[in-house]
């Protein structure tokens, strides 16, 4: 089986339980907190993308990789890293720039998976051996994703839910 | 060191580490729960058992291990993986099929992990190399034992009975 497929298939199983456990245990909690509340763990979550800095550790990834390729996803996920935690910095202890600096990070971030996509397909990435970059993949991505999603679409609707 | 030596090291530290996160932590929240509310998270645990397709990952083993060792591993795991998904979806819906899907998943899950354990030791699996399979079994084994014997508690110490009168009822 393709590793491709291998990727999908396990992306997609991720994906689903990532989703469910958002929407039935993390989402009822942070739909009531106000907008600094609700958006400080998903920055957080983003905090972690430091990960991706293992695709430059010597015997982590496939020597026949371009570095270029692992450098461009390596600092890119580093710059996502560093500009939620600023911004999460911000919501936590200067709530005047928070807005602006979480509209930095999804900028920077964005910019990034975007990146990282158009590398992958180029160079036919995932038929290397990529090391522990492949747990990353296959458990924390689906955060990144809803956790991105979530914090725009908190920045569009910053208030919280009212209950009944 | 041998590396089953290592993995019995570390597996034993992180079972006794998850026991006591579990004891102290979660089963005192959880008991207190309707069964359908405390199953639903052990069931999502066993969601993520798709990581030992992993296993099947060019570059992520030893190629020296027989692919239909891998294989068996790697198709059991999913196996598990649906099974949990379907339960876990029946549980949620309240349909009147959830405990016998549970109970389907159950034996699924400890078929899968009595074959994983023979073919792991038939093929000396850990002897090789097996990538980031390693953390997936010293990291997320653990919990996926203590997440199916809560379940098989639960199931023994119902409380789906609640579910099966609620189902029934409407």
């Amino acid at each position: 089986m393709d590793n491709w497929v291998i990727l999908g298939l396990q992306f997609t199983v991720s994906a689903l339980a990532s989703g469910l456990i958002f929407f039935e245990y993390v989402l009822p909690r942070l739909a009531k907190l106000s907008f600094e509340s609700a958006v400080l763990p998903m920055l957080l979550v983003q905090a972690f993308r430091f990960t991706g800095f293992t695709l430059l550790v010597t015997g982590q990834s496939d020597p026949a990789i371009p570095q270029d390729a692992l450098s461009q996803m390596a600092w890119g996920d580093y710059a996502s890293a560093v500009t939620a935690l600023l911004a999460a910095y911000a919501v936590w202890r200067q709530p005047r720039i928070a807005v602006p600096l979480i509209w930095l990070f999804v900028i920077v971030c964005v910019g990034d998976l975007l990146n990282v996509t158009r590398i992958i397909f180029e160079i036919d990435f995932f038929s290397y051996d990529i090391g522990s970059t492949w747990t990353f993949l296959m458990w924390f991505l689906p955060w990144v994703v809803i956790s991105l999603f979530y914090i725009l679409y908190r920045l569009f609707n910053k208030a919280p839910k009212v209950t009944e | 060191m041998d590396n089953w030596i290592i993995l019995g090291i570390q597996t034993t530290v992180s079972t006794v580490a998850y026991a006591l996160i579990f004891f102290w932590y979660v089963q005192p929240r959880i008991a207190k729960l309707p069964f359908e509310t405390a199953v639903t998270p052990m069931l999502l645990v066993h969601l993520f058992r798709f990581a030992g397709f992993t296993l099947l990952v060019v570059g992520q083993t030893d190629p020296s291990v027989a692919r239909s060792t891998l294989e068996a591993i790697a198709y059991g795991d999913m196996l598990a993986t649906i099974s949990a998904l379907v339960a876990v979806l029946a549980l949620r819906a309240r349909s009147s099929f959830a405990v016998p899907l549970i109970w389907l998943f159950t034996i699924i899950g400890f078929a899968d992990l009595a074959n994983v354990g023979r073919l792991a030791l038939d093929a000396d699996l850990f002897n090789h190399y097996v990538g980031v399979m390693w953390l997936v079994a010293i990291a997320f084994f653990p919990v996926v034992i203590i997440s199916h014997l809560y379940i098989v508690y639960r199931l023994l110490n119902k409380g789906s009975d609640d579910l099966e009168m609620r189902t029934a009822t409407g």
